[in-house]
């Protein structure tokens, strides 16, 4: 067997696979998402253009501010070392906090349409996150940028009330059985960060995941999404099957009533329970995982941000 | 014009109605004319190909009657580009888009010897669909769009918001993984 033999033989994995990977190309589905608009901002943020743009606009603002004179040094009561601010017109605010630096007030907001990101995630030089298999290095700035604009649970109701139809019969023709559908009334977003080179802590409030259930059992992870240019139109994209979906599900059950908190690490998942309990769902060993979290006692807390938590 | 239903479609190519080839090409058209340009790099070599495999729909339904059009269709069209490409090869003609996805292919080989090897392949391919069935769905995706779509890396980047390291990353430890999974199923030493 050879490379082209091995490929050829992969053309007989499952049509459910071959669907579920399926990019829309057919003529309704490009029309239904406007690919080009949607091509050309995905490009432009995995392009690292964002970030350079970011970082030029901070570096402006920080010159501005020093010359203002208003560069605050470090404030030994509060722990505070530097604070800038953009002014409103640029919709950018990024704020360094107090060292602990945890917590929903170290969250800031960045204003649509500008991609924010801090200068200090992951990078393939460092040697802990370098080469194949990297685990990013969790940014030393704690600072949790919301980016995107929020799909709440009011509208994402009101969006399935029209679309779970559809979605249902496109899983059904992707063979998952559904008899009793539903969604959770709530959903819940990442925090990221190592996903994009130089990303800090950051939470797509425009990326949004609903669990989908058939009676008891979790059949589907819909996630909500909305691009930017296009008038607040909310798209989904459901995620299934495998044995992956089973211990989600399970996972989840177990924490009923706990507000788990949702984390993504370059293209690591995790779920984080207040308990100090934590899990993959890719079913990565505890060891690794670890690995991801090192030296950090409570990642919980360091991660803690209300729009990537989900009581089930 | 407003696109007509797999199930329609199908019941055209049995009722022989040759409008049933302009519905394919209508709603199909792009996603046979990606899947046979990613294989063969050249616009006019995937056109040629797609056109064979419209033909090929044509010929195989009836006594074919696939309830959905996309993977029946694509898994022709990738056949018969993946049969171009190895006849351009040969003749040392054409830019390799798929290359490079050989080459990380090479990486998962079973290197057990068999005597039978189509028993081998069987054994192979059911590795690989339990592999796949264990993969969380983003994942699943990325490595079936790079290895059966044949994508660009810098595409599925591009679809997954991601940088191209990242991608090239999941996809080193997939195929890391799927290794150690073939081992374990005795494919691999």
């Amino acid at each position: 067997m050879n490379g082209e033999r091995i490929f050829e033989l992969l053309g007989n994995i499952d049509d459910c696979w071959i669907l579920e990977a399926q990019e829309p190309t057919t003529a309704s589905e490009v029309s239904a998402l406007e690919p080009t608009m949607k091509e050309r901002l995905r490009s432009f943020y995995a392009s690292g253009w964002p970030v350079a743009i970011a970082a030029v606009l901070l570096m402006t603002m920080g010159i501005g501010v020093i010359l203002k004179g208003t560069l605050r040094n470090k404030d030994p009561e509060t722990g505070v070392s530097v604070e800038t601010h953009a002014t409103e017109e640029t919709h950018v605010m990024v704020s360094q906090v107090n060292e602990t630096g945890a917590g929903p007030n170290g969250v800031t907001e960045a204003g649509p349409g500008v991609f924010d990101s801090t200068p200090d995630g992951g990078t393939e030089t460092d040697p802990k996150s370098g080469g194949a298999g990297m685990i990013p290095k969790i940014p030393e700035d704690r600072t949790i940028v919301l980016t995107g604009d929020l799909i709440t649970d009011e509208e994402a109701a009101v969006y399935f009330e029209s679309e779970m139809r559809f979605i249902c019969e496109g899983l059904r023709a992707m063979g998952v059985s559904l008899t009793d559908p539903h969604v959770s009334s709530t959903g819940y977003c990442y925090v990221q960060y190592g996903g994009y080179e130089g990303e800090g802590l950051t939470v797509h409030q425009n990326f949004r995941d609903y669990l989908l259930y058939d009676g008891e059992e979790l059949v589907s992870i819909v996630t909500l999404f909305r691009i930017q240019g296009e008038d607040g139109r909310i798209h989904n994209s459901p995620a299934f099957g495998g044995e992956w979906m089973k211990g989600y599900g399970e996972w989840l059950a177990e924490h009923k009533g706990q507000e788990l908190l949702f984390v993504r690490a370059g293209d690591a998942e995790f779920i984080l329970a207040p308990n100090g309990d934590y899990t993959n769902p890719a079913g990565m060993e505890k060891e690794e995982i670890d690995q991801y979290f090192e030296g950090i006692a409570y990642p919980y807390e360091i991660f803690y941000c209300e729009a990537a938590t989900y009581t089930p | 014009m407003k696109e007509t239903d797999d199930a329609k479609i199908v019941q055209m190519c049995w009722e022989r109605s040759e409008r049933a080839l302009s519905a394919i090409a209508e709603k199909y058209g792009r996603f046979c004319m990606s899947i046979a340009r990613n294989i063969l790099g050249s616009a006019e070599d995937a056109e040629e190909c797609v056109n064979d495999s419209y033909l090929a729909v044509w010929n195989s339904i009836p006594p074919k009657r696939p309830s959905t059009l996309a993977p029946f269709l694509g898994r022709i069209t990738r056949n018969r580009a993946l049969n171009m490409y190895k006849q351009h090869h040969a003749e040392k003609r054409g830019g390799y888009g798929l290359d490079l996805v050989l080459e990380e292919l090479e990486e998962v080989l079973p290197s057990r010897e068999s005597a039978d090897s189509e028993l081998l392949e069987k054994e192979f391919m059911e590795n690989v669909q339990r592999f796949l069935s264990s993969l969380p769905p983003e994942k699943r995706r990325i490595f079936v769009r790079r290895y059966w779509y044949a994508d660009s890396v810098k595409d599925i980047a591009a679809a997954n918001g991601a940088s191209e390291n990242s991608i090239s990353v999941a996809l080193h430890r997939m195929r890391k993984d799927l290794l150690m999974y073939l081992e374990k199923g005795g494919l691999s030493v």
